[in-house]
């Protein structure tokens, strides 16, 4: 059913604060999750997009958009000619600009990317926090988790001392 | 706008940590301390099994440098420098990296621990020597197939599997190049046999701990399970503290000295002088009951030669014809035909029988030694037969069979000896037709072995008759010619056995008439064979004759019949 002509096919994401988004299905179909809809014909009208609020809504189609494969000859990417390998860093750059965002807003931008199955986003998202996690202290992750140490002190020091080389 | 959320549901948690760098072991321990919830995360077995998929193949975790032989670890400490040529790298039983090399003919386990202070060393965990268990020396260690703790193990007569656990040992190939396959062995893997085994694992671990305290002497009274659990490892960590303890010195004399009476009693058993032998080896039981504990492996081969000392004593007794007692110091063997020596008799085989079941005992609980458990068996069976309990004799020559099939080829010398025993057995009861089969087997057997046997005789005299035309003959030589000739006393033997036998179920006309067909048919289907399997062997008699004539050497005509070929064969089993 996906039309591959001029006028492309359009497709309205809604998000539950009542805001809609007109997107292409191309990049729309970056979304696995979305992509399974419109591949069951489901997508007649606009899709709701649940849980995401229209703030993370239209920086999730921010993220597709450029994204979708340039093959598809799509008016978000501006230079078609440009080298794969330059696109890629390009690409890189802007990833990284994209993700400088509050730990709210990358903490909803992971819930989004996992329930739209976007793997790129996903990944992006999660390396973040997992680079903060390997680099940070264990109290500046609990922190940044907002997680509470339970450990014992000695309990903490048992295990230390068990995985001594971990530590050091 | 939603407030932000607290926290990450756990299912993005565990996504965001399925990222953590698996080249770098210690983040995922240092992320563990973040909480409890994220440890018990992090070591549950979903997680594990979801970051070896997101990860696909595992990351380098260390290597060996072929010039250092040093195991090269990223984090961990070094490997303790040692003599040994050559490490493999295994699973310990729980999980944890280790290592096995192989020193002179000991098998040892290397496994890290980290001590109080934190710092992580390599220890030994536990050492076998693999001398007893293996018919030749180790040469080195092929592979080890990780959590069952199977080693290949190549020795100049081929790859053997060591099953440390069960000690079981199994020759798999001729070649070295074996390459076992084997998978990753994780609990949630693993059948529920398995798991109960590995539970296994760990009782005998927890047991082997308790016993590496120094242990007292004189434990004569105790007589624990738990002491039969007193392994050889732990001997060999009694070894290794040698140098260490002064006291070891003069216990190390003591042994020695033992070791000795051990020599002559085994001596005087091949001289015949059994009352000379038996009083060495009860001294010798005496010393080291008292040394090592009553029940301790140590002590098996003690009980075995003395119990063997005993059935021989009792049967030179029992035989007044027997000419083959020569000049006994004691003089006893003028005596011994007499009625007045019966009660001795008795007792001396009541004792045999007794020392026997304390040998069957321990070795029950020694894995590692299965054909100690086989000798101990078929000379239960022995005894049996002397005292007439024919039942007992027949559920240990099984047992002993059941054993043995696991360990050589089917048609050793030892498995045609055993079916020759069962059927003599089965005919001695008066159950012919339970007997029957075990004829067939003994004939078929006898004849693979033969050709298979006289084969090598040739071989070896082709080899011999080009290097060495002098009249020397070689111990191989010497060996293959007394199997040989135990081989053609068991078929004389069979041959009048069956004659009897055949003689025995035409007679009686009491006999069932379905079971009287049975038996009539298969000794008349039997006997043809025997005749060829006769005149092959009157050839290879000949033949052997003539190779013993032309080299020198007097052939050692075993013609005392089967008891005697027997006992010859037992004692020449190494204790």
């Amino acid at each position: 059913m996906a039309t591959r002509e001029a006028g492309k096919k359009m497709i309205m994401l809604k998000s539950p604060d009542g805001m809609e988004f007109e997107v292409e299905e191309a990049v729309a179909m970056e979304s696995q999750t979305i992509r399974k809809m419109i591949e069951d014909d489901c997508a007649d009208t606009a899709i709701l997009i649940p849980n995401i609020n229209s703030k993370i809504l239209s920086r999730v189609i921010e993220y597709c958009n450029k994204h979708v494969p340039t093959t598809g000859a799509t008016g978000a990417a501006a230079s078609d000619t440009v080298a794969p390998a330059a696109l890629a860093e390009d690409l890189k750059i802007w990833d990284a600009e994209f993700i400088k965002v509050n730990r709210a807003t990358r903490f909803d931008l992971i819930q989004a990317a996992s329930y739209l199955n976007i793997k790129g986003l996903l990944d992006l998202t999660s390396q973040t926090t997992i680079d903060t996690i390997s680099d940070n202290s264990l109290e500046e992750i609990r922190s940044f988790l907002s997680t509470k140490n339970d450990y014992l002190p000695e309990e903490e020091q048992t295990i230390r001392r068990e995985n001594q080389w971990a530590f050091q | 706008m939603p407030p932000p959320p607290a926290t990450l549901p756990d299912e993005l948690l565990e996504e965001i940590l399925l990222r953590l760098p698996p080249d770098d072991p210690g983040c995922l321990f240092r992320a563990s301390l973040v909480c409890k919830p994220w440890r018990s995360r992090l070591a549950g077995p979903a997680f594990t099994r979801l970051y070896r998929e997101f990860h696909g193949a595992p990351p380098l975790l260390g290597f060996f440098e072929n010039d250092e032989t040093e195991l090269s670890m990223i984090y961990w400490p070094p490997l303790p420098k040692c003599k040994c040529d050559e490490y493999i790298v295994m699973a310990t039983e729980d999980g944890e990296l280790g290592c096995a090399t192989l020193k002179e003919s000991k098998l040892e386990l290397w496994s890290m621990e980290a001590d109080a202070g934190g710092a992580v060393k390599w220890v030994t965990r536990r050492v076998v020597d693999l001398q007893n268990l293996l018919p030749s020396p180790p040469r080195f260690l092929v592979c080890c197939a990780n959590g069952v703790h199977v080693f290949f193990v190549r020795t100049d007569l081929g790859t053997f599997t060591v099953e440390l656990n069960s000690g079981r040992v199994k020759k798999v190939s001729s070649s070295s190049e074996v390459i076992p396959y084997m998978r990753f062995y994780t609990p949630d893997l693993a059948p529920s046999t398995m798991a109960s085994s590995s539970e296994n694992i760990e009782t005998a671990q927890d047991e082997h701990h308790d016993q590496l305290l120094p242990h007292s002497t004189g434990d004569v009274g105790d007589e624990k399970e738990k002491w039969v659990e007193k392994g050889e490892e732990d001997c060999e960590w009694e070894d290794g503290w040698e140098e260490e303890a002064e006291e070891e010195k003069w216990e190390w004399e003591g042994k020695k000295a033992l070791k000795e009476l051990f020599d002559k009693g085994s001596k005087a058993i091949e001289e015949e002088q059994f009352v000379h032998a038996k009083h060495c080896f009860h001294d010798v039981l005496e010393s080291r009951t008292l040394y090592y504990g009553r029940l301790s492996p140590l002590c098996i081969s003690t009980y075995y030669k003395y119990g063997l000392t005993l059935l021989y004593k009792a049967r030179a007794d029992i035989a007044p014809y027997q000419d083959l007692v020569k000049g006994d110091d004691t003089g006893i063997s003028m005596a011994s035909g007499s009625n007045v020596k019966e009660g001795d008799t008795g007792k001396d085989l009541d004792l045999a029988w007794k020392m026997f079941h304390i040998a069957r005992a321990i070795s029950e609980n020694c894995p590692w030694m299965p054909m100690v458990k086989v000798d101990i068996y078929c000379a239960l069976a022995e005894v049996s037969m002397e005292r007439e309990d024919i039942d007992y004799s027949l559920r240990a020559r099984f047992k002993a069979l059941a054993i043995l099939e696991h360990l050589v080829e089917p048609d050793h010398c030892r498995i045609v000896l055993l079916n020759f025993h069962i059927f003599l057995a089965f005919t001695s009861a008066s159950k012919i037709r339970d007997a029957l089969p075990y004829v067939i087997k003994v004939v078929s057997l006898y004849k693979s072995r033969v050709r298979k046997l006289r084969k090598a005789l040739e071989d070896l005299l082709a080899v011999k008759g080009e290097n060495a035309p002098a009249a020397e003959v070689g111990s191989e030589e010497l060996s293959l010619d007394n199997e040989i000739d135990v081989l053609n006393n068991i078929l004389t033997a069979l041959e009048n056995k069956l004659e009897d036998l055949t003689q025995a179920t035409i007679t009686p006309v009491s006999v069932a008439s379905g079971m009287y067909n049975i038996v009539y048919a298969v000794p008349r289907a039997a006997s043809p064979t025997l005749q060829i399997a006769g005149g092959s062997n009157s050839v290879s008699t000949a033949a052997t004759v003539e190779t013993q004539s032309s080299t020198g050497i007097e052939l050692e005509t075993a013609g005392q019949g089967m008891k005697q070929a027997n006992a010859k064969l037992i004692s020449a089993e190494p204790s």
